[in-house]
């Protein structure tokens, strides 16, 4: 009786951890050495986030008038 | 009792293997890439015109910069930059960013594709900066003209800009600070952390007028980015004999010398100075080499 107990939780043990590994590297971040595709990717989503805060709703009526306005 | 015991046991193993597990994935987690924009290039909107047709033309909205990237396992600084063509998205890559200038090629937004190139020259009008130059895109050639805007840096940026002041430059950041108070700490002495401390002081201090100097100092050899060059400029407008404003208006030199019109419709300010640069030029003097000297207290920058 006790090996059967024994056994049943030795697999629920291994099954917890083996969960645990196999859902770790398709997290969103990942481990592992930093890639330029990976850096460039990162750098345009921050450049593009920069661009759409600043300039998101600028039309090209107000453009026009800037524009002039600076001759 | 016995069997009860080692399920207790048996329970607490698999409470364990699961907090280790969760444990492993924060860790995972605290390795995200984080990036920070260090340089920016150009930000800004305006328009394209085409070469052919006046009358074909669309609205531009451009952002380039020099971005950090860091993960754990390392750090790699990238150059890249998104266009608006319209509605229509671009990639910018093989980005450079010099001292008013700025050039890229344009791809597809899946960067699979090159559409074109840009190529742009700052120079200031009026009280801003304006970039112009031209666009290729498609096989077509456009005139593109663009406003920069000032992107909103946070108090904790600019100390962070500081910091990297003061720790590159510890005898040049404890001169400055000495120009206009006491000094918060010795760089000199106390190296990376009295940079740290610098930092946490300027977060919290955005308006003391050492951080304000610091700020310009670090500028003066950060030109290149757009906000810098704003910075300075704002400075210059009040106060033109400051040793900082040789630098920027020698930066839109290259503008210049092309555009003699744009120079006769310059503020005055400019226009001065660069008659002092000219001047330094033909004399045989170093524009660029002015770094000795400290950053002119005045209204302490922006």
């Amino acid at each position: 009786m006790k090996i059967v107990l024994a056994l049943v939780l030795a697999v629920l043990v291994t099954t917890v951890l083996i969960s645990g590994c196999t859902q770790q590297p398709s997290g969103q971040s990942g481990a592992g050495k930093l890639t330029q595709k990976q850096a460039e990717g990162q750098a345009f989503q921050a450049v593009q986030q920069e661009v759409d805060q600043a300039l998101g709703n600028i039309t090209l009526q107000e453009v026009q008038n800037e524009l002039l306005q600076q001759g | 009792m016995k069997n009860l015991l080692v399920l207790t046991v048996a329970l607490l193993a698999i409470v364990m293997a699961g907090a280790t597990v969760m444990a492993d994935e924060t860790v995972g987690a605290q390795t995200q890439v984080r990036s920070k924009i260090q340089t920016m290039g150009a930000l800004g909107y305006g328009i394209a015109t085409s070469q052919s047709n006046p009358m074909d033309f669309q609205l531009i909205k451009i952002g380039v910069a020099g971005v950090r990237v860091e993960k754990t396992e390392g750090e790699i600084n990238v150059k890249v930059g998104v266009l608006y063509f319209g509605e229509t998205k671009y990639k910018l890559m093989n980005v450079s960013i010099g001292n008013g200038t700025a050039a890229a090629d344009i791809y597809d937004i899946n960067d699979t594709v090159q559409k074109g190139t840009i190529s742009l020259n700052a120079y200031v009008k009026g009280d801003r900066e304006v970039w112009a130059g031209t666009l290729t895109l498609d096989g077509a050639t456009y005139n593109a003209y663009v406003i920069q805007v000032p992107r909103v840096l946070k108090a904790e940026d600019k100390a962070d800009d500081v910091k990297e002041y003061c720790k590159n430059n510890p005898v040049k950041c404890k001169a400055t600070i000495k120009a206009v108070g006491s000094i918060i700490c010795d760089p000199e002495k106390e190296g990376t952390s009295c940079s740290e401390k610098i930092k946490t002081f300027c977060s919290q201090n955005p308006d003391d007028n050492r951080c304000k100097v610091l700020r310009v100092a670090y500028c003066k050899l950060h030109m290149d980015d757009s906000n810098c060059r704003a910075e300075v400029l704002e400075r210059c407008k009040q106060n033109s004999t400051a040793a900082e404003c040789d630098k920027l208006v020698n930066m839109y030199e290259k503008y210049a010398e092309k555009n003699t019109e744009a120079v006769k419709k310059a503020p005055e300010w400019m226009k001065t100075v660069r008659n002092r640069v000219l001047e330094k030029i033909r004399s045989g003097k170093n524009v660029e080499n002015d770094e000795n000297e400290n950053v002119t207290p005045g209204s302490g920058g922006q």
